[in-house]
């Protein structure tokens, strides 16, 4: 079976997708890019790099022609899911204190790595387009995630002398409680 | 209609130009990308590369100048066709119109011994 040029330059079209879906292409548009692109190097018999540019630089002129599609919610779902995550994360924090009638203690690195958390669910809408052109960010992100997550923990004060805040966990089980049946997935 | 013109041309000439001379190439009838190019650069107007032309071939059809038409190929991927629409061939007639008059003008600008706008 002979090979289109589809096949022969997979990782070039695989890019041109992403990047023409980054900008809000319609899915129909896409589609044209793409044939159009194999035609012309079939045609030409040039390298797709050699007759459209980088993936990235196409796709950004074409867009700027083409007619784009509605936005369609994805960065609003990431960051509801990503903050749902938050949210579960100090609501299992307070669970334990409550049932034991204990303060819910907090201390200094942990609330760090709330912060951080936060910053990362915050700062989302700025390195979204980053996270889905590297996959090694998209690894990165949960882990780091998931590290502050533990981290915070297990840097849970024992006492609360040691603690940099002591709250009462039944407010804080409840506002989280009342937070998590909210559609953020 | 050949040239043996193979000089490259400022690129600033070429972005002006190729927009009209691309309508032009449409004017004969439905044609496809890879022919265009050839056509602009067998009359020695320089090479352009797809990712230049596809863009605007794509501006043209959300501005109505343009139809298309995929057609099957012999092989491998359906072929492209473009095709001027009224509106289209109305926007050559203005910008042809419009580029001679221009062209006149600076040509007879860059032949003129004195063109100073005002006397020293």
């Amino acid at each position: 079976m002979t090979k289109t040029a589809t096949d022969l330059h997979k990782k070039w079209f695989d890019e041109l997708t992403l990047e023409l879906r980054l900008h809000r292409v319609t899915g129909a548009a896409i589609g044209d890019a793409l044939a159009s692109v194999a035609e012309f190097i079939e045609d030409s018999g040039q390298e797709p790099e050699d007759a459209f540019g980088t993936p990235r630089d196409y796709a950004a002129r074409l867009a700027a022609e083409a007619p784009l599609a509605p936005r369609d919610g994805v960065r609003r779902q990431m960051i509801l899911s990503t903050l749902g995550l938050v949210v579960f994360l100090i609501f299992s924090a307070a669970i334990s204190p409550w049932s034991n009638s204990e303060p819910l203690l907090l201390g200094g690195t942990q609330l760090a790595c709330f912060a951080l958390l936060a910053v990362l669910v915050l700062a989302l809408p700025l390195y979204l387009n980053l996270l889905l052109r590297h996959m090694w960010a998209l690894v990165a992100l949960p882990l780091v995630g998931g590290a502050a997550g533990v981290l915070a923990a297990l840097l849970q004060p024992r006492e609360e002398s040691s603690a940099l805040l002591a709250l009462s966990p039944l407010p804080v089980l409840l506002a989280t409680a009342a937070l998590m049946p909210m559609p953020f997935g | 209609m050949s040239s043996t013109q193979l000089e490259s041309w400022p690129s600033d000439w070429n972005r002006a130009s190729l927009g009209l001379c691309a309508l032009q190439a449409l004017s004969a009838g439905p044609t496809y990308g890879y022919a265009i190019i050839t056509a602009l650069e067998q009359a020695g107007l320089g090479t352009f590369k797809g990712g230049t032309l596809y863009p605007l071939l794509t501006r043209f059809e959300t501005a109505g100048w343009v139809e298309v038409e995929w057609r099957p190929g012999e092989s491998g991927p359906g072929r492209k066709f473009f095709s001027l629409t009224s509106h289209g061939r109305a926007e050559l007639a203005c910008q042809r119109s419009q580029w001679l008059t221009f062209t006149t003008s600076t040509t007879a600008f860059l032949t003129a011994a004195n063109h100073r706008g005002v006397s020293p």
